[in-house]
């Protein structure tokens, strides 16, 4: 499998629920919101997370040049390429793989050394998914403060993507069945999150 | 039947159990388009060593949260979004009313089934026993197939086991077992036009043709005798007499009663001297008889005995003698003379004879000694025949009342004589033939107030005990006395309008409530609902079309026949029997 | 330890008390000043020359002198051109610190280069350079100060950037921040030669390929106009005997001056030489003109760009660097300062985390080289004691 590596400076915090990693802008267009990533331990432990917020950081002078007439080209592409602004990649831990085995509940510990966060390849994303019962939903569903609707949406158009490609048409249908039991007696919540799936269909 | 017949079928659940319970009906969670399944369906639960069978008797839309009732997902969403739902946050439950379990143990193979068997010999003669636990949290439910129907209904035997017509949604047979209806009272019901009479013709069919039980038919409207025209679609309808000849008698009330092309096999003539008081008193109502009639009948029937009516009809009234001083009596010949000698207010006695004089019109009542038919209408129905007695001309109230009343009367009294005859020995070959006699119009006779009067309530109450049943056929069951109603064991009911009939048609039954909604809302001339004693649970069905091809199937080749004794040792008809 | 603010505030009325009257005496120097340069708006070829004659009779002039543009003369926004090139260089430097373990300098050369017009991100460019141990120490042993630390930066700075624009075709531009003549003040400091005959052949390099150098002095402070005037009021027979420390009209800055005059966004004043005379300097100075720039959209703000006198020739090239200083002042329009002055300083300035990486380094390889290392002062070591504890506070 194919690894494609997003460079980041350094972990910036963990708990066994969520980590935080950082990255260059440059590196921006690789993560995407929902997309499932993971980080290898260093005892074998994998641990797969679902990029659930990307946080690019200002500083004063990028306040300042906001809050300008017009921008040049020329300093906007200063700006992300060249000034070292931090990208916080928030990421939602959804399970772990231990001995070949996938599990879709917390790891046994956070992430303790974070060289390089990867970003899971098509198959990968099928195989996690594809296991047991969508018991990683509730991970999800268990986020507050956050725009879940639209981390599931994303989650689900790439992970519908990566069982298409492998010929399976069923896993999106189950998917969305899954979510209407888990959220069936939260109306508000339930059609938040079918209105943002209505956009897939 | 084995059970595991009716697991090798296709046959692919359609809910589960969600809640509920005995008492309250069950709940269960439709996993099916709505429309596949209709109030009333006949359905079947497995939950662990038990099969639970049950009517659904209400379909309820619900849903996690109303707003996604209220909310039209289909406009809003994507179809495929909007399916999903279904079942989900809006979904289908049933009201099941459970009736029927049957264990029918672990599964072969398992650690269990072993020691099951050993408490268990025969696992495939298990009968079905009435409802007393309920299946556990997503038991699944599945529509009955034909080997249910049939482990619960019987499998058509063309003989006693009668196929009366067909579960709706699947057009499954439905039979009814005819020793088992007749074992009681039963009614047939249903508004006017609703084909209460094709069905009563059907049962009746089937009975005499299973030759398990006589039949006296009071026939008001010469429906089930001779062959017939339908109201509705003038066709022709096959009448009783035509299919059985020889072993249906039709016996007309008087002379010159019209059988078309038939004739009359028996003409029905009563004597005065088989009126009884008793017989005059069930006509109070018809014929505003009042309170003094009872002691004057008294009177007259403790001078004259079985004379009294022809005496009594004998005597004028007024008629006066002046004695030597001028003064005006009663003359000796006249009632009023009578009344004095018996103690009888004059008026009073004045007044009955004054209203009997209706009867002494009736070409069928004669002064003579004897009537004519009447013992061999009795006789007829000991050897095992059938008779069908047509009211002709006669068809008012007064005729019915009076001349149903008294044959039943004479029936009760053989059936009675024989019953204690065979108790002494208990000679199988001695034992009472059933008899089911049939009434029409029976809200006439069995009213609130004729109830306690006429034998009929009497027949219901305590009569099979003696081997004689009614079959009650009525479009006003809420105008028959309750106590009747409460007696009566099956109850085959077409579609009912009125709110009084429908309760009385349920009163006494258990789950009386699920089932009033079905009831009021069966197909006229197409859909019944049979309940009670002769069914093992309540069940609607589309009824057996009465026409040609019902008389080809009937009679085109002979069931198992079982003989009496095994019969009678099947339904437990000996006098220790516990009900 | 905190501040006796109490102390502080018994003192604040005294202290408005004389503000306000400074004020008053500034509003009235001010007031003069004006009058005395609208007086000789119309005289600047008397002025010049009045200017050239105290520069041959004083021993140290430094003062503004008109050249061929009217001293109170107005010049608008010019257009910009299309497509240049600005480069702009800000050193930052770790100076030897004898509490610290090790003695070293570094010296860090941000630079940054944009091709407007191109779309491109600009070009980066760090140099960091580590100063010899023979640098570190003067002739007398001592070791060198932040004064000639700076000089080795400004330096460095500008042979950076005269590398950095070597394949550039024109217009280039570069800016830097101050004055163009860094070392005018300096004194005393034996590396003076050598650091200004480099920096002259720097000036004379990019003079060649016609590249305007020019240095950003932003709120500058500067009296040249002040002091020109001053002179104009000096009897000629008295000339000779001038000092500036006679001038009586102070305080007043040319920005001040000429705030009323540059009203509209974008405008700059006359072209003025920068005279600086010490006869003690032998070495020849760069020829250094400057203007003042109104680099604000709102309330005049006035800035002050010196570039070489060369440039004064070429009209387009002076009204190139106008726009081009005024437009690259906009891109942080609320508070206008030249955007790569800004990241050029950005991209140099050493961080205190840095600073101990690099001396973790050094010692760690001297170390490894066998060199022992020194200990940091006691003085060093409890200032970070403090500095540490104030910090969990907050």
């Amino acid at each position: 499998m194919e690894i494609r590596e997003i460079q980041i400076g350094k972990l910036l915090r963990a708990d066994n629920s969520h980590f935080v990693a950082g990255c260059r802008v440059k590196e921006l267009g690789a993560p995407a919101l929902g997309a499932l990533c993971k980080v290898s331990l260093q005892d074998g432990l994998q641990i797969y997370g679902l990029i659930s917020n990307i946080l690019i950081m200002d500083d004063g002078l990028v306040r300042q040049l906001v809050s300008g007439v017009s921008l040049p080209a020329e300093y906007t592409a200063d700006n992300r390429y060249n000034r070292n602004l931090p990208v916080e990649i928030n990421v939602l831990t959804v399970g772990f793989q231990q001995d070949g085995v996938i599990f879709h509940r917390l790891p046994p510990r956070p992430p303790l050394s974070l060289d390089v966060l990867q970003l899971c390849e098509a198959s990968e994303v099928a195989r996690f998914t594809g296991t047991g019962r969508f018991g990683y939903f509730r991970h999800i569903l268990r986020m507050v403060d956050s725009p879940l609707e639209e981390l599931l949406v994303s989650h689900l158009a790439q992970a519908r993507a990566a069982h298409e490609a492998q010929g399976n048409a069923q896993w999106y249908p189950a998917a969305c069945q899954e979510l209407i039991t888990l959220l069936r007696d939260d109306y508000v919540r339930l059609a938040s999150v079918l209105n943002a799936l209505a956009e897939l269909e | 039947m084995d059970l595991s017949e009716t697991e090798n079928t296709f046959n692919p659940p359609i809910g589960y159990v969600v809640g509920g319970g005995l008492e309250a009906n069950l709940q269960v969670r439709l996993t099916v388009p709505a429309q596949q399944v209709q109030e009333g369906a006949f359905v079947v639960m497995d939950s662990g060593a038990w099969r639970f069978y049950g009517l659904v008797t209400d379909l309820q839309l619900g849903s996690t949260d109303p707003r996604f009732a209220d909310e039209q997902s289909e406009q809003r969403l994507p179809p495929r979004l909007a399916n999903l739902l279904h079942g989900q946050t809006l979904f289908t439950n049933l009201a099941v009313m459970p009736a029927l379990m049957m264990e029918r143990g672990p599964e072969p193979g398992s650690p269990e089934y072993a020691s099951w068997r050993q408490t268990h010999a025969e696992p495939e003669k298990a009968k079905p026993l009435t409802v007393k636990t309920i299946p556990s949290h997503h038991a699944p439910v599945k529509l009955a197939d034909e080997a249910d129907i049939a482990q619960i209904f019987g499998k058509e035997n063309k003989a006693e086991i009668f196929r009366v017509g067909e579960t709706r949604e699947q057009g499954h047979p439905v039979c009814l077992d005819l020793d088992k209806l007749i074992q009681r009272s039963s009614g047939i019901f249903g508004t006017t036009g609703s084909g209460k009479s094709f069905l009563a013709r059907m049962i009746l069919a089937g009975i005499i043709h299973a030759n398990h039980a006589s039949t006296l038919i009071f026939d008001m409207h010469n429906e089930y005798g001779p062959d017939g025209t339908s109201s509705d679609t003038g066709a022709e309808v096959p009448g009783l007499k035509g299919k059985f000849s020889s072993r249906v008698s039709l016996t007309g009330l008087g002379r010159d009663t019209d059988f078309g092309r038939l004739n009359a096999d028996i003409t029905l003539e009563i004597s005065y001297q088989d009126l009884y008081p008793e017989d005059i008193l069930q006509l109070t109502e018809e014929l505003n008889l009042k309170e003094t009639t009872a002691s004057t009948l008294d009177a007259l029937f403790h001078q004259f005995h079985k004379d009294w009516f022809s005496q009594f009809l004998s005597m004028e009234s007024g008629t006066q003698v002046e004695d030597e001083n001028g003064n005006k009596h009663p003359a000796p010949e006249s009632v009023e003379f009578w009344a004095d000698q018996a103690g009888i207010n004059r008026m009073a006695a004045s007044a009955l004879l004054s209203k009997l004089g209706r009867l002494k019109n009736k070409a069928y009542l004669v002064d003579r000694k004897e009537s004519s038919g009447l013992d061999q209408i009795v006789n007829l129905l000991k050897k095992g025949e059938h008779v069908v007695l047509s009211f002709g001309r006669f068809d008012s109230d007064l005729d019915y009342l009076l001349v149903t009343n008294l044959i039943t009367r004479k029936i009760r009294s053989a059936w009675e004589d024989w019953t204690t005859e065979y108790l002494k020995t208990r000679e199988k070959a001695k034992e009472p033939r059933p008899l089911v006699i049939v009434v029409e119009e029976a809200h006439k006779l069995l009213n609130r107030e004729m109830a306690s009067q006429t034998i009929f309530s009497t027949i219901a109450r305590e009569m099979r005990k003696y081997y004689v049943t009614l079959l009650i056929i009525d479009q006003r069951p809420s105008q028959i006395d309750d106590e009747v109603m409460s007696q009566l064991g099956t109850r085959i009911s077409g579609s009912l309008g009125d709110e009084d009939d429908i309760s009385a048609v349920l009163s006494g039954l258990a789950g009386r409530q699920a089932l009033k909604g079905m009831l009021a809302k069966l197909q006229p001339k197409e859909e019944v609902l049979m309940l009670g004693w002769g069914v093992p649970m309540p069940i609607p069905i589309r009824s057996r079309r009465y026409d040609q091809t019902f008389w080809v199937e009937l009679l085109s080749e002979t069931g198992t026949k079982k003989n009496l004794e095994e019969r009678v040792k099947r339904l437990g008809w000996a006098s220790d029997d516990p009900e | 330890m905190p501040v006796n603010y109490f102390q502080v505030e018994n003192a604040l009325d005294d202290f408005s008390k004389k503000a306000k009257e400074l004020n008053s005496t500034l509003e009235a120097t001010e007031t003069e000043l004006r009058r005395q340069l609208n007086a000789a708006a119309s005289h600047t070829t008397e002025i010049r020359e009045r200017i050239t004659q105290a520069e041959k009779l004083l021993r140290t002039l430094y003062c503004a002198k008109p050249t061929h543009e009217e001293i109170l003369s107005v010049h608008d926004l010019p257009p910009a051109p299309e497509n240049y090139t600005l480069a702009a260089a800000d050193g930052s430097q770790i100076a030897p610190n004898r509490h610290r373990p090790l003695m070293f300098c570094v010296i860090n050369v941000g630079l940054i280069k944009v091709r407007r017009g191109s779309g491109l991100e600009p070009e980066i460019e760090i140099h960091s350079s580590l100063l010899d141990h023979e640098l570190l120490f003067g002739s007398d042993g001592r070791v060198i100060g932040e004064d000639t630390v700076a000089l080795h930066r400004d330096a460095a700075e500008r042979q950076a950037l005269l590398d950095f624009t070597g394949t550039d075709t024109g217009p280039v531009f570069t800016l830097t921040d101050g004055p163009l003549d860094v070392y005018q003040g300096v004194r005393g400091i034996e590396e003076r030669h050598e650091l200004l005959s480099r920096l002259n052949e720097i000036y004379t390099a990019m003079a060649a390929r016609g590249v305007v150098n020019a240095g950003y002095i932003d709120k500058p402070g500067s009296e040249l106009l002040s002091r020109m005037l001053a002179l104009l009021q000096v009897p000629p027979a008295e000339l000779s005997m001038w000092s500036d420390q006679r001038r009586t009209l102070r305080g007043i800055s040319d920005a001040r001056l000429l705030t009323q005059l540059l009203q509209q966004p974008g405008q700059r004043s006359a072209i003025f030489e920068a005279v600086a005379r010490n006869e003690l300097n032998k070495e020849p100075r760069p020829a250094v003109h400057f203007f003042y720039l109104n680099v604000s959209q709102e309330q005049p703000y006035l800035a002050r760009v010196e570039f070489p006198a060369w440039v004064s020739g070429q009209p387009q090239l002076v009204d190139w660097l106008q726009a081009v200083v005024y437009q690259e002042a906009q891109v942080l329009d609320r508070h206008p300062y030249p955007y790569l002055l800004h990241r050029a300083h950005e991209l140099a300035v050493i961080s205190f985390e840095e600073h101990e990486h690099v001396e973790a380094m050094l010692m760690q390889h001297l170390t490894q080289a066998g060199v022992p290392n020194g200990m940091p002062s006691n003085k060093d070591t409890t200032k970070a004691f403090s500095k540490r504890r104030s910090e969990t506070w907050k």
